[in-house]
């Protein structure tokens, strides 16, 4: 039942073209750019794998936060309410919803990965290369069950423009265009603790040849924990309203 | 044209705007943040182009301002989706408003969101950022900043004009915003930016209005440097007016947000 419903869901975000200009067009083209751009690492090498990461992780968030806005576009409509009174629990419900927007995080991951490798030069072993890719895709999970949480939450506006405000923020913010190392003292202690730079730290850490540490993994799941507290919130939310 | 009608339509246009704290969000403090960060990056290429040490804030300020005030588009385009989406467009379709009438008091509240976000963020980066302004400036820097918001609204007037629903004005004027900024120079400056996208650069609206304000922001206030981008966007603010007016149906019954 979950898996069917996860199959729906895929096909609906899949058709929003939406979908398709925040979360492919909009990195990959920001990646061609970006890495003919020194911005602070050594040599071209260095910033077109530092960059790939980034850009893949930017359109990563750019899907999970459309997946967001597909749910609060769900409450008028009343499908959340449909889906109440289907055999399928809550908790299944959130847990589909964010294996959805998980699966709809590998084609950016994917395309970035690809154009890294084959345009700019990006060379890697087997072994890095998945790391890196799975790692881009399993970290994105608690950025994911934010989404849902800010959809359930609010109004289909007020989703896109939270979502607005979070893809480019925070992506900003987490060192995903440019270096935190570049930023001044005290925003790159800022940086540090926020959730898409430790997202980012997992395959930056890869590619320069290094496993992810404790540390970020510990800050990471720490937000984790509190994104999963607040989607509950917003499904409890929504169950009134919706 | 009654302009008392315009008026009401406009003032309660701004009013619904004024409380919306992600347009405070995205339009003013992510380009303040983001300014600081590239001000050092703008400042290298800009002496790389001759132009006095110690300008970054001349490249980065423009450059930003552009990017983010071309998210405009959407918070203002969305109003037209609004009402379709409150049953209020019919009922304003009834009242003696004519459809010149709605799209200018639709329009005017995007004008003057555009116009006071560039004034708001130059303002603040004088202070912050060390952006010098020459008082004899200040004429061509109004004309600049009235003629890029003029082109903004075009574009937000324009898009809602053709998008049917706003899940597409949505993704199309993220793409175009995105776009547009990021080839006319707003997010890294142009003369870092790949041969091929040097190229495209002026082909776009925010790479004239950069331009201009980075001629003024360098004290080279010109006739190549301010008034022809000054011109350059007045004209595609005209064209796309023109076909927005067009293209424009009133009685179109537009999809909102479900």
């Amino acid at each position: 039942m979950t898996l069917a419903y996860v199959r729906l869901e895929m096909v609906r975000l899949l058709r929003d073209p939406g979908y398709l200009v925040m979360s492919l067009i909009s990195p990959l083209v920001m990646y061609l750019v970006f890495t003919n751009l020194d911005l602070g690492r050594q040599g071209s090498d260095g910033a077109a794998a530092y960059s790939m990461v980034g850009m893949a992780g930017f359109g990563a968030i750019g899907a999970v936060m459309g997946n967001g806005v597909s749910i609060a576009e769900d409450k008028p409509l009343g499908w959340i309410r449909q889906l109440r009174l289907l055999p399928l629990r809550p908790v299944n419900v959130v847990i589909g919803r964010t294996l959805c927007a998980m699966v709809v995080t590998l084609p950016p991951i994917l395309a970035v990965s690809l154009a890294g490798g084959l345009v700019n030069g990006v060379s890697l072993g087997a072994g890095r290369w998945a790391a890196v890719v799975g790692l881009l895709w399993l970290g994105i999970a608690p950025i994911a069950v934010l989404g849902i949480g800010l959809g359930y939450l609010l109004t289909a506006q007020q989703a896109q423009m939270a979502g607005l405000v979070c893809y480019m923020g925070l992506s900003l913010l987490g060192g995903l265009w440019v270096p935190i190392s570049t930023f001044p003292g005290w925003l790159t202690n800022v940086a540090k603790a926020t959730p898409i730079n430790r997202y980012g730290e997992l395959s930056w850490r890869i590619t320069d040849g290094h496993a992810p540490t404790l540390l970020g993994v510990a800050v990471l799941a720490g937000w984790a924990a509190l994104f999963v507290a607040f989607a509950v919130y917003g499904y409890r939310r929504s169950a009134r309203t919706a | 044209m009654s302009p008392r009608r315009i008026g009401v339509l406009a003032g309660h246009e701004l009013r619904m705007l004024r409380g919306d704290v992600f347009a405070l969000v995205i339009l003013l403090v992510m380009p303040l943040i983001v300014m600081s960060l590239v001000k050092p990056m703008f400042g290298l290429a800009l002496r790389q182009q001759g132009a006095p040490a110690g300008n970054g804030a001349a490249g980065a300020v423009p450059g930003e301002a552009l990017m983010f005030g071309m998210f405009v588009v959407m918070f203002g385009g969305f109003a037209f989706y609004r009402d379709h989406q409150w049953f209020v467009w019919e009922r304003l379709r009834t009242t003696r408003l004519t459809p010149a009438e709605l799209v200018v008091g639709k329009s005017l509240p995007i004008l003057a969101m555009s116009a006071g976000q560039l004034a708001v963020l130059f303002a603040l980066s004088v202070p912050l950022f060390g952006l010098r302004v020459a008082p004899g400036d200040v004429p061509a820097l109004l004309a600049a900043v009235a003629a890029t918001a003029a082109m903004i609204t075009s574009i937000a007037v324009a898009l809602a004009a053709v998008c049917r629903s706003v899940q597409q004005f949505s993704s199309i004027g993220n793409l175009v915003s995105l776009a547009v900024a990021g080839a006319g120079g707003g997010l890294v400056p142009t003369s870092l930016l790949p041969g091929w996208a040097q190229a495209v650069a002026p082909a776009t609206p925010a790479y004239w209005a950069i331009k201009a304000f980075r001629e003024i922001f360098l004290g080279r206030v010109g006739w190549t440097g301010v008034w022809l981008p000054v011109a350059v966007l007045a004209g595609i603010a005209a064209v796309l007016t023109a076909l927005a007016v067009l293209r424009f149906d009133a009685a179109e019954t537009k999809v909102s947000w479900s």
